[in-house]
C-alpha cells in the first residue's frame, strides 16, 4: 500500500498541484514563476480582457466528445455481440481487426487517418476517387470534425470492444440457451438477456471514454492539427498549444486546471447516475 | 590609423580579460561552449566557423604572449526553432547555458537578462572588424537602443519561379525578364497572372505555393500588400484592417482560380515539386534554398541557372501605386553571449573571428545565401560563384523582421486565419474581425488601423 500510494502521489497529485500553482502564474518558456492571481481565469472565462476563442472551443469540445462517445460504446457493443455471437473464429478474426488500432503507435495510426483523407491525390480516398475519375475532396477541411471523431472513436471501440466481449463470454450459457428454449429470436436474446447484464462493463467503458475524449488531444494533433481554423480545436488541444506552441505555461495550465475540475465533476455525476455504490457491493456481472 | 588604435585596443582587452596576475603563470585552457542551431544541416558552417575562430584567436592570443589558449566546445543542432529555444531556457535556468548561443528572440533574451549587450564591443571594433557589415543587418540586431548580437547569416524571402514553364507557355526569355525583371519593379498581380496560365495550360500541378507555417517569407506577403505589422516609431504591433482584409481576400480570390492550393503542403511537397517543375512559383523559399534543393532535391546547377528565377516580393499594383517597391525580409538569428558566461569577453572576440571574411564566405559559399559583410565578396572562396555573386545585393535591400516580444505570436494568428480563408471555412471579413479580438485581448498596446 505504501509504495502505491507514494507513486500515485508522486506521479498524479504532485503534477495536479504543480498545474494548479502554475495556473496562478503567467509562466513562460523562461520558466520564471510570475504569479499574477486569477488572471489566467478571469480571461479564459471571459472577465475583463477575455480569450475570444474560449467559446468555439468549448463548443467544439461538447461536439467532439458526445460525437465519438456513442460511437466508441456502440461501435463496441455491436461489434462484440455480433463477433460473440458468431463462429468463434470468425469472431476472433473480427475481433482482432478491430483491435489493430490500438496495437499500432498512436502516431502511425494518426498519420494513416491523415493520409487517407489527405486533399491531394496522394490520399488514400482521393487516389481511390481518381482512379474513377471523379475529383479530389478536400475532406480534412469539409469534414474535419466527423473524422477526427471517426478516428478517435475506432480507437475507442478496440478496447471497447474487448471489455465487452470479455464480459459476455462471462454470461453463463444456461441464461441464452434458455431463452432460446422458450422461443427469444437473435435480437431478443442480445436485447433482453446479454445488453442487461453488461451494465456494469458499459458504465466503466462510458466513463473511461467520457474522460479519454474529454482530456485527449494527440490524435485531433496530427490529423488536423485542431484545424481548419479552430473547427477541431478541443479544450485539451488548446491547453497544449497554449502551452507548448505558444509557450504560455500558465495559460496552459489554467487551461488543464480547469479540465481537470471539471473531469472531476462529471465522473462524479456519471458514477451517481449509474449507482456506483450497487457496482461496488455487488458483483459486476448480475447472474 | 584608426585600426592600429583598434588594434591595440583589441590587445588591452585581451590583457584585461587574462589579468595581469595571469601573465606570470603557465598557460590556461579555457573552454568555451556554444550551441549553435540550423535549423537543419545547412547552417553547419555557423557551427564550424567558431572552431575555425578558436584556431585563429589561440594563434593571436600566442603572438600576443597571452598565458591563455580557447578550446571551442559547439554544440551544432539541426532542431527547429522551437525545441532549440526551449532547451536553452531549460539550460539557462538549471545553471548550465553556454557562452556562446545563436537564438533570435532578441526582445524576450534581452528584457529576461539571457544576453549581454554587445554594443561597447562593436563600437570597439567596428574599425577592424565590423565596419562592413551591411547596416540593415545591425537593425535586426538592436533591442532600446542596444545591439545584443552579432549576424551571422542571411537569408532573404522571396519569389522564386520557372523559367522554363514560362517558355512553354510561348514567352521568349527577354519577356520573361521584361515581366519578371531581376531587380524586381513587377507586381503580385503578374506573378500570379503567369501562374495562372501555367496551372490553366495544366503545365504544373500547383501555381503558387506559400509556407506551410508562420515565418519570414509572410511576413514579406503582407508587407507586399501594405499590411505593416509593426510601428518602429512607437514599438508597438499594428493591425491594419484594410490591408489585412485585401490580403486574404486576394489569397482566397487565388484559391478560386485554382493558382493557390486550399491547403497549403507540407515543406518536402514545396520543394519536391518546385524542383520537379510540378510547381510554377515557390514563396517559401529564399536566396539560399537552391543549396538545398541540390543537396536534397537533386537540382542542377545548369537548372538552377536556366530554368530558376527569383524576385524579391513584388508589391500589390494598389501598393506599387503608393511607391511602394519589391520586398524581402529575414528574420536575423545572431551570436549572443549569455549571462552565465564566466568569460564573455573572449566569448565576443570568439564571436569576431568567427565573422571574419573568410568565415563568411565559407557560410555563402555552402549555403549559397549571400555573404552578410561586404568584403567577403572578394576572398578567393566566393569571388568567382556567379549565382552568389548576382544574388549578393539582396543582402543589402533585406529588412529585419520586427524584434517585438509578441511579433510570432501574432503572425502565427495571421497565418491560421490565412489558412481558414483559403480553406473556405472563414471569411477574410470574418478572419479579420476575429484577429481584432485576439489583437486587442492579447496586445493591449497594439495599435489598430480601421
Amino acid at each position: 500500500m505504501g509504495p502505491s500510494v507514494s507513486l500515485v502521489f508522486l506521479f498524479y497529485f504532485i503534477p495536479v498541484i504543480l498545474t494548479f500553482l502554475i495556473a496562478f502564474t503567467a509562466m513562460d518558456r523562461t520558466l520564471s514563476w510570475r504569479f499574477i492571481g486569477l488572471g489566467n481565469f478571469s480571461r479564459l472565462l471571459g472577465i475583463g480582457a477575455r480569450d475570444p476563442l474560449i467559446p468555439r472551443i468549448l463548443v467544439n469540445t461538447i461536439v467532439y466528445t458526445l460525437g465519438a462517445l456513442p460511437v466508441t460504446i456502440i461501435g463496441g457493443l455491436l461489434i462484440s455481440v455480433l463477433s460473440m455471437r458468431v463462429r468463434s473464429g470468425v469472431g476472433l478474426f473480427f475481433r482482432a481487426v478491430f483491435f489493430i488500432p490500438r496495437a499500432i503507435p498512436p502516431v502511425v495510426y494518426g498519420f494513416l487517418w491523415a493520409w487517407s483523407f489527405e486533399g491531394t491525390r496522394y490520399g488514400l480516398f482521393n487516389a481511390i476517387r481518381a482512379a474513377l475519375g471523379l475529383p479530389v475532396v478536400q475532406w480534412l477541411i469539409r469534414y474535419p470534425m466527423v473524422i477526427v471523431i471517426l478516428a478517435n472513436g475506432f480507437l475507442g471501440i478496440s478496447l471497447a470492444m474487448l471489455v465487452f466481449s470479455a464480459a459476455i463470454a462471462t454470461i453463463p450459457q444456461d441464461l441464452t440457451r434458455a431463452a432460446e428454449v422458450d422461443g427469444a429470436s437473435e435480437g431478443q436474446v442480445v436485447r433482453y438477456v446479454i445488453l442487461p447484464l453488461l451494465k456494469w462493463p458499459i458504465l466503466t467503458m462510458t466513463v473511461w471514454h467520457l474522460m479519454s475524449f474529454l482530456n485527449s488531444y494527440v490524435y485531433i494533433m496530427l490529423i488536423t492539427g485542431g484545424g481548419p481554423y479552430y473547427a477541431t480545436e478541443v479544450w485539451s488541444l488548446y491547453a497544449y498549444h497554449a502551452a507548448f506552441t505558444q509557450y504560455r505555461y500558465g495559460y496552459g495550465a489554467s487551461l488543464t486546471a480547469l479540465l481537470v475540475v471539471v473531469n472531476v465533476v462529471l465522473l462524479l455525476f456519471v458514477l451517481k447516475a449509474f449507482g456506483m455504490r450497487r457496482m461496488l457491493a455487488r458483483g459486476k456481472i448480475e447472474v | 590609423m584608426k585600426r592600429l588604435l583598434t588594434l591595440v585596443l583589441l590587445i588591452l582587452t585581451l590583457v584585461s580579460v587574462i589579468g595581469a596576475e595571469a601573465l606570470a603563470q603557465e598557460i590556461e585552457t579555457i573552454t568555451i561552449r556554444a550551441s549553435v542551431i540550423g535549423p537543419g544541416p545547412m547552417g553547419i558552417k555557423k557551427a564550424t566557423n567558431l572552431e575555425l575562430a578558436a584556431e585563429y584567436l589561440n594563434r593571436f592570443l600566442e603572438a600576443c604572449g597571452a598565458p591563455i589558449r580557447v578550446k571551442v566546445e559547439v554544440e551544432f543542432s539541426e532542431l527547429k526553432w522551437e525545441p532549440f529555444t526551449e532547451k536553452f531556457y531549460l539550460e539557462f535556468r538549471a545553471g548550465k547555458a553556454p557562452d556562446i548561443v545563436t537564438l533570435r528572440e532578441t526582445a524576450d533574451l534581452a528584457e529576461g537578462g539571457y544576453i549581454l549587450p554587445m554594443t561597447d564591443h562593436v563600437q570597439a571594433f567596428w574599425n577592424l572588424h565590423y565596419y562592413d557589415f551591411y547596416p540593415n543587418l545591425w537593425e535586426g540586431a538592436k533591442w532600446k537602443g542596444e545591439i545584443w548580437g552579432i549576424p551571422h547569416d542571411i537569408s532573404p524571402v522571396g519569389i522564386w519561379y520557372r523559367k522554363d514553364v514560362l517558355r512553354a507557355l510561348g514567352y521568349t526569355d527577354a519577356e520573361i525578364s521584361k515581366l519578371l525583371p531581376e531587380d524586381g519593379n513587377t507586381t503580385l498581380e503578374v506573378v500570379a497572372r503567369l501562374a495562372k496560365e501555367a496551372v490553366d495550360a495544366g503545365l504544373v500541378e500547383y501555381g503558387i505555393l506559400h509556407r506551410p507555417s508562420s515565418g519570414p517569407g509572410l511576413y514579406a506577403t503582407l508587407l507586399a500588400f501594405g499590411a505593416e505589422c509593426y510601428d518602429p516609431d512607437k514599438g508597438v504591433l499594428v493591425l491594419n484592417k484594410p490591408a489585412l482584409l485585401r490580403f486574404l481576400q486576394w489569397h482566397r480570390d487565388m484559391v478560386v482560380q485554382g493558382v493557390i492550393p486550399p491547403a497549403p503542403p507540407p515543406w518536402a511537397t514545396i520543394h519536391g515539386t518546385f524542383v520537379e517543375g510540378k510547381t510554377f512559383s515557390t514563396w517559401a523559399s529564399h536566396v539560399g534554398t537552391p543549396a538545398e534543393w541540390m543537396e536534397k532535391y537533386g537540382l542542377s546547377e545548369k537548372a538552377l541557372e536556366e530554368d530558376l528565377g527569383f524576385l524579391p516580393f513584388q508589391p500589390t499594383e494598389q501598393e506599387k501605386a503608393k511607391g511602394l517597391g519589391p520586398v524581402s525580409v529575414h528574420d536575423f538569428p545572431l551570436y549572443f553571449v549569455t549571462t552565465q558566461s564566466k568569460y564573455p569577453e573572449l566569448a565576443k572576440l570568439l564571436i569576431m573571428f568567427a565573422t571574419t571574411p573568410e568565415a563568411c564566405a565559407i557560410h555563402s559559399a555552402f549555403t549559397l545565401r549571400p555573404p552578410y559583410r561586404a568584403s567577403a565578396l572578394a576572398h578567393p572562396l566566393i569571388k568567382d560563384n556567379a549565382y552568389i555573386q548576382r544574388t549578393a545585393p539582396s543582402a543589402a535591400a533585406v529588412r529585419p523582421v520586427p524584434i517585438h516580444p509578441q511579433f510570432w505570436s501574432y503572425q502565427a494568428r495571421i497565418f491560421e486565419a490565412l489558412k481558414g480563408v483559403e480553406a473556405g471555412v472563414v471569411t477574410p471579413e470574418r478572419a479579420v474581425e476575429d484577429l481584432v479580438a485576439w489583437f486587442l485581448a492579447e496586445v493591449p498596446d497594439g495599435l489598430v488601423i480601421e
